[in-house]
């Protein structure tokens, strides 16, 4: 230990200058970065209701460990990793249209060296919308049932509008599918009306011929005969099952109705993504580089003193003589020359 | 004085102003002559008959500890000292005192040239000095003629103590063979220079294990972090 103390006190400007070199360098990386603008917007999560799975409400909600904001964050997530997701998020926002310009006006990189600058093709623009989204997004639960959404961009109407873009798609999303279910519900019903509508005029008409065959059945007092009453039961089938199809009709349009109000699929927004008024020089990210620039500091020095004392093949204490030589020291003295 | 040395003489340097004429006038460390004073006292003191001092390699300041150890034996012991500088490939203790030749020595002995009282030279109270001299074959050689001739127990019996200022063990030609017939051998090491390897390889095979001074063992640590260091 004393003689790591003395190499390090011998040393000390040539072990502690790289140090400060380092972690002078990495502060500086981050300050010359380009500034971010982040967008932010809130979303609202509602707690699922008894048979909210049975109309499709908030996807997958099973799970009694994850609240219903984590689990929506964890579902958005997972599209956000999707190219496709990440494609329609782009080119309905601008980024798409901000990517295309730096491809034609690129400010640095060989394309700007070369002057080779070439507009993207769809599967190119697709291909760095991908990492564009899925690298500066970011999706967490606020609360049980809040949940943030995050873009971060160079320029901050872009950043505002990819965050909304997310947030909107996301909902379209869990839409689509209950939206899909309850057409096929209502074509369905249709045509079971349809058929049912054809049966209760038949049923009907029949119930009518009879009854224009055999005219002292039209009175109160008449008996009915057998044929009547199995005409009449046919004639009441018929129309109470057209009722219970108009009913199952007309619940499976209101459903599809309120598909388009908003809050529908169990998700609302609360905040829109505004547009950030002022960049962030993330405090944390100059943190984070001058915490990596001290670790790689530390390295080298830990490094570099372990190198020159291990290098150091004299003897420099009187305490070193005898276990290195098997000597006796007689006196040690201050430098002589 | 034999006429061959008389004209030596008279060719000789003029002596140096700058430099003291005797020992005791030599501006020695007080922290080295501390030193030299414990290492003396570990090497048996008034007791001690005869010490070669050597380094393994040059530089490490051996004619420095050698006059410093002439100056205690003689005031902390009141011994005689004969001071003997062994290096015939670079002399250097005659270079130290104003008043001292750098021939006849120890090499004219050897080769019949000059006698006792030529070469021992007075260089203060108590203590005579025997230059090196003006060795015209090899060091080897030389120090094989010193030890037929015995010439190292003549000038011993001259003084209380014997003090030689033996050359590096690794750099000369003659190292490995000046410390035979020494009973005591001091080793001085330049802390933070010498690679132990260098003086492993110097003090293998010596006739006797030396004891060593270590020369500028100075920290560079903060009193206060040596202390909480050392805990």
């Amino acid at each position: 230990m004393l003689r790591y103390l003395e190499t390090f006190y011998r040393h000390r400007v040539l072990l502690v200058a790289p140090m400060g070199v380092v972690i002078l360098l990495s502060v500086l990386y981050v300050l010359v970065q380009p500034l971010q603008y982040i967008s932010t917007a809130h979303l609202f999560v509602d707690q699922p209701t008894p048979g909210d799975q049975a109309l499709g409400g908030p996807i997958g909600y099973d799970n009694p460990y994850l609240t219903p904001a984590e689990n929506e964050a964890a579902n958005l997530s997972e599209l956000l990793s999707t190219q496709s997701f990440d494609a329609q998020v782009g080119r309905l926002s601008t980024l798409a249209g901000a990517l295309r310009g730096q491809a034609l006006h690129p400010r640095s990189g060989l394309a700007a060296l070369h002057g080779s600058a070439r507009a993207l093709t769809d599967a190119e623009l697709d291909a760095q919308l991908l990492p564009a989204v899925q690298q500066h997004a970011l999706v967490f639960a606020t609360g049980p049932q809040v949940m943030t959404v995050t873009f971060s961009w160079t320029d901050p109407r872009i950043a505002a509008s990819v965050a909304q873009t997310i947030v909107s798609e996301f909902i379209n999303e869990l839409l689509l599918s209950q939206r899909e279910q309850d057409k096929t519900v209502v074509a369905f019903y249709q045509a079971q009306l349809k058929s049912a509508g054809t049966a209760l005029t038949n049923a009907d008409a029949a119930l009518s011929d009879y009854l224009a065959v055999h005219p002292d059945q039209r009175s109160d007092s008449a008996v009915p005969t057998t044929a009547q009453l199995q005409l009449k039961r046919d004639d009441d089938h018929a129309r109470s099952r057209y009722d219970d199809l108009v009913q199952k009709l007309n619940q499976g349009q209101l459903d599809l109705a309120a598909l388009s109000n908003p809050g529908a699929g169990g998700l609302r927004i609360i905040d829109n993504a505004d547009v950030p008024g002022h960049s962030t020089l993330s405090k944390k990210l100059l943190f984070q580089a001058a915490a990596g620039g001290l670790a790689v500091a530390l390295v080298i020095l830990v490094g570099g003193l372990l190198l020159l004392t291990a290098a150091d093949r004299t003897l420099r204490a009187p305490g070193e003589v005898e276990p290195a030589l098997g000597l006796r020291v007689v006196a040690s003295v201050p430098e002589l020359r | 004085m034999s006429a061959a040395f008389s004209q030596a003489s008279a060719a000789a340097p003029p002596a140096r102003r700058e430099q003291p004429d005797q020992v005791c006038e030599l501006d020695i460390p007080g922290p080295l002559l501390e030193g030299c004073r414990q290492a003396s006292l570990l090497l048996g003191g008034p007791r001690l008959r005869s010490l070669g001092v050597t380094s393994a390699i040059r530089g490490e300041g051996r004619t420095g500890v050698v006059l410093a150890l002439a100056r205690v034996l003689y005031e902390d012991y009141g011994r005689r000292v004969a001071v003997v500088d062994m290096d015939l490939e670079n002399p250097s203790l005659h270079r130290r005192l104003s008043s001292a030749r750098p021939y006849p020595g120890l090499a004219e002995m050897a080769r019949g040239e000059a006698v006792l009282d030529e070469v021992l030279q007075p260089v203060g109270d108590g203590t005579q000095l025997v230059a090196a001299g003006a060795a015209s074959e090899s060091p080897a050689r030389v120090l094989t003629e010193i030890g037929k001739r015995s010439l190292l127990a003549r000038i011993a019996a001259e003084a209380d103590v014997l003090l030689a200022d033996l050359p590096p063990l690794l750099s000369t030609s003659a190292g490995r063979a000046a410390p035979a017939g020494f009973e005591t051998l001091l080793l001085v090491i330049r802390a933070g220079v010498t690679p132990v390897a260098r003086i492993r390889e110097a003090t293998a095979d010596l006739p006797v294990a030396p004891r060593v001074l270590l020369n500028g063992s100075t920290s560079s640590l903060p009193r206060w972090l040596r202390a909480l260091a050392a805990r």
